[in-house]
């Protein structure tokens, strides 16, 4: 169905009351996408198993409340960063803090370590690998989102909305001016990244 | 986002952004019925689905399903990848390969119904008391490699062999699973940025993303055995095997993809070679000839090619085919066997027994390759050689000269065939060379020489043909002091030819015209040097074999006339195993033969 279609039918089963219609639609046409989104800022099958299941919670919950100021579109995506933040937010408190979290600690740990074996050297998926474990989960939110879901600048702004807070259409437009600009800021220190791990074509680099 | 960045950084964006749909019911299949297959509970996951054990109520037995793994799922290339998985995985017959019974797609999952293989993961195995003895793990080790090996006589290459790959029953069944990335040579892409596999697992030029190959899946069973037999219970007995066995992962592990066995066929020859060697006979001393020979033939025949000596005995080229051409050394004329089959040409074709190499059809081959006849003192051919081309070097045999640091190894066997395994990377000229080159490789010891030469060359690589010459050190001129009853050990060649696309180590054998299977007759007993001559004077009764991967295995018949492996030499020369009784070279041993 297309997704105008899913957006009025999801609408119109919310408006006769009808959520759990509504959440079926809702969960059968954005459901794979958020999985993916989920499975693509946890990297791990389970977590994004535990955190669907949350969100498929929230939007039960949730979805005969949503007055559709945004798309119901946006907001699952919001609803789903929501939970994954939570889950982030849990796990912290309960293990210790990655080591890729803590650069100094991986340049202690890299000391006593002997070079990589020419076999296990970089190769461009280690390379993308790394850059994926570096970014923080709003960082990688925001790439999903506007590449790869190409979301509209003011959408992504509700979708990274902080939790219960309540802005209105200027403060998310200047809340989406200032993703503007973090998206690029972002792109910059992907690229020195991924200069370092070349993965990009040096000469047209040297060229642009 | 712009669309102008031409360093590929967007691309790499993207991949960075990438978050494929996946349907939620992917997650959790247990329970469902997929096809007609009942989830029952998940077993793990592989590199590219998740598996699950299930029900299959129409044959009434329990199987391995795998489905797409969530993240996969969108992907058409991996669909069809499962596809293919299936159906290649499904023409192998193997006990060593968990069977594959059926694959469909159903609401969307993909699925790949397999063999259930009870038990439990290699991995789980090596971690759970009590440890594998030692023969448990060779016979582990073998059955892997079984396994491989009829899969890449079929063409398939697992690219992610692993200890979580191979499931251990308690009856010790073994088999290999898993054939999620596995692909074959030919349908493999090229070369692909996206290296398929186990980081721990992978060999260097898998890590590259070069094109799959049986060798990836050797230096994959490299690691994995020597991960197996760490973790194995070594008794006194089994350190001579152990040390083959390590030399042989050393040999598997090899960062040149040259260096190892081709393939799971070598290697499974390489494992009964090392097992057979710690069996040993099953009589003590039942091999003395065995052993006899093969100090004889280890001495002469596993060679690594020395700085150069000018031969003991070398013979003049002559630009005729005229008679009594003789040797131009001191050393006694050497006479040629009666039963050789005639004198082996280094370049041309042999004359047959008794034929003479004067008559029309023998001048014809002669002019046309240019050889000339070397006669021996009763005017029998002896030997014919090339006359060296002025464009082309010298051959070894008469300019000892081509110190390359080539690693060679030859064998004669008992039918009079040559066996030489000659890693190409190290000659000049043969890729490819211009037909006629001579390649000296230099003498294999004091009292043999080799050299190859490229006769042909073309797109499909050079045809190398390689002549190695055995011939007596004479008395005076022997370094190592022997004496040497002349006339006692006739000067032998034999010639092989083979072709070579690449670097792989090139294994030849031929086998002298005239003569088919009729084991020489025994010369006589030599009474010098038997490590330099004895494998050429009395070359039956020993056996021996080169695999592709370089690997050569000598046998010898114990009393009740069965073969017996008396050693494994590695490519490198070195000897890997002995049997039980065998010995390095002692003249005791000829001694007690005659």
């Amino acid at each position: 169905m297309h997704r105008e279609g899913v957006e009025a039918e999801i609408r119109a089963a919310s408006e006769r009351r009808d959520t759990k219609t509504a959440v079926s639609v809702a969960l059968s046409a954005y459901g794979p996408e958020i999985l993916g989104y989920l499975l693509a800022v946890l990297r791990d099958d389970q977590r994004a198993q535990d955190v669907y299941s949350d969100f498929a919670e929230d939007v039960v919950r949730g979805l005969g409340a949503f007055r559709f100021e945004s798309s119901v579109r946006t907001w699952v995506y919001t609803v789903a960063r929501h939970a994954c933040s939570r889950h982030l937010a849990r796990e912290k408190r309960r293990r210790t803090v990655a080591l890729s979290a803590a650069p100094e600690a991986l340049d202690v740990v890299a000391q006593p370590r002997t070079p990589t074996p020419p076999h296990a050297r970089t190769t461009i998926r280690d390379g993308i690998e790394r850059l994926r474990a570096s970014l923080r989960p709003d960082d990688q939110t925001l790439l999903i989102l506007r590449v790869d879901r190409d979301m509209a600048w003011l959408d992504i702004a509700r979708v990274l909305t902080e939790p219960g807070t309540h802005p209105d259409e200027a403060d998310l437009r200047a809340h989406s001016a200032k993703l503007r600009k973090r998206f690029e800021r972002l792109k910059e220190r992907l690229r020195a990244m991924a200069a370092e791990e070349r993965l990009l074509d040096e000469e047209a680099e040297g060229e642009s | 986002m712009k669309t102008t960045e031409r360093d590929g950084f967007d691309d790499v964006l993207k991949a960075l952004a990438r978050a494929p749909s996946v349907r939620p019911t992917d997650m959790d299949l247990v329970g469902r019925k997929v096809g007609r297959f009942i989830i029952e509970r998940r077993l793990g996951q592989g590199g590219m689905g998740i598996v699950y054990e299930a029900h299959d109520p129409v044959l009434a037995r329990k199987v391995a399903l795998k489905v797409l793994r969530a993240g996969h799922l969108g992907s058409d290339g991996t669909r069809a990848r499962l596809h293919e998985e299936a159906r290649r995985v499904a023409a192998l017959q193997h006990p060593h390969i968990a069977a594959v019974y059926d694959v469909g797609e159903h609401e969307g999952i993909v699925f790949l119904a397999m063999e259930r293989a009870g038990g439990q993961s290699l991995r789980a195995r090596l971690a759970t008391p009590p440890a594998l003895s030692f023969a448990q793990a060779t016979g582990l080790l073998r059955a892997i490699a079984s396994g491989l090996s009829c899969a890449h006589e079929a063409g398939i290459i697992h690219r992610d062999l692993k200890p979580e790959n191979v499931v251990t029953a308690d009856d010790g069944t073994v088999k290999i699973i898993d054939f999620g990335i596995a692909t074959t040579g030919a349908a493999a892409p090229q070369r692909s940025a996206r290296a398929a596999g186990t980081r721990r697992y992978m060999s260097p030029e898998q890590a590259e993303g070069a094109p799959p190959a049986p060798r990836a899946d050797v230096f994959a069973f490299g690691v994995l055995a020597r991960e197996v037999l760490s973790a194995t219970v070594v008794g006194p007995r089994d350190r001579a095997a152990r040390a083959a066995f390590q030399r042989l992962l050393a040999a598997c592990t090899a960062e040149d993809p040259a260096r190892r066995p081709r393939d799971g066929s070598a290697l499974l020859v390489d494992i009964d070679a090392i097992t057979a060697a710690a069996r040993g006979p099953s009589r003590p001393g039942a091999i003395t000839f065995g052993a006899a020979a093969l100090a004889a033939t280890l001495g002469v025949l596993v060679a690594r090619t020395v700085p150069q000596q000018a031969p003991q005995a070398t013979l003049a080229a002559s630009g005729s085919a005229g008679p009594a051409a003789r040797s131009d050394t001191a050393s006694p004329a050497p006479r040629a066997r009666a039963d050789s089959g005639g004198a082996l040409s280094p370049l041309g074709p042999t004359p047959p027994e008794g034929a003479d190499p004067d008559d029309d059809s023998a001048s014809a081959r002669a002019a046309e390759a240019r050889v000339s006849v070397v006669r021996g003192p009763g005017g029998e051919p002896l030997l014919t050689e090339r006359a060296a081309s002025p464009a082309s070097p010298p051959p070894a045999a008469s300019s000892g000269v081509g110190a390359s640091p080539v690693a060679v190894t030859t064998a004669v066997d008992r039918r009079g065939r040559l066996f030489a395994t000659v890693p190409l990377d190290g000659i000049p000229g043969t890729r490819p060379a211009p037909a006629g080159t001579l390649v000296p490789l230099g003498t294999l010891d004091g009292s043999s020489t080799t050299q190859a030469e490229v006769v042909s060359d073309g797109h499909g690589g050079s045809v190398i043909r390689v002549t190695v010459r055995v011939q007596p050190s004479s008395a005076a001129g022997s370094d190592k002091g022997h004496t040497l009853t002349p006339g006692a050990v006739p000067t032998t060649d034999v010639t092989a030819t083979g072709r070579t696309s690449g670097n792989d180590p090139l294994h030849l054998s031929a086998q002298p015209e005239g003569k088919t299977g009729t084991p020489p007759a025994h010369p006589a007993q030599p009474q010098g040097d038997g490590a330099n001559v004895c494998a050429a004077a009395r070359p039956d009764g020993v056996h021996s074999e080169v695999d592709p991967g370089g690997t050569m295995r000598l046998f010898a018949h114990d009393e009740d006339g069965d073969e017996v492996l008396i050693a494994l030499v590695l490519p490198d020369g070195e000897i890997a195993a002995f049997g039980e009784g065998a010995a390095p070279c002692d003249q005791d041993d000829f001694e007690s033969q005659g």
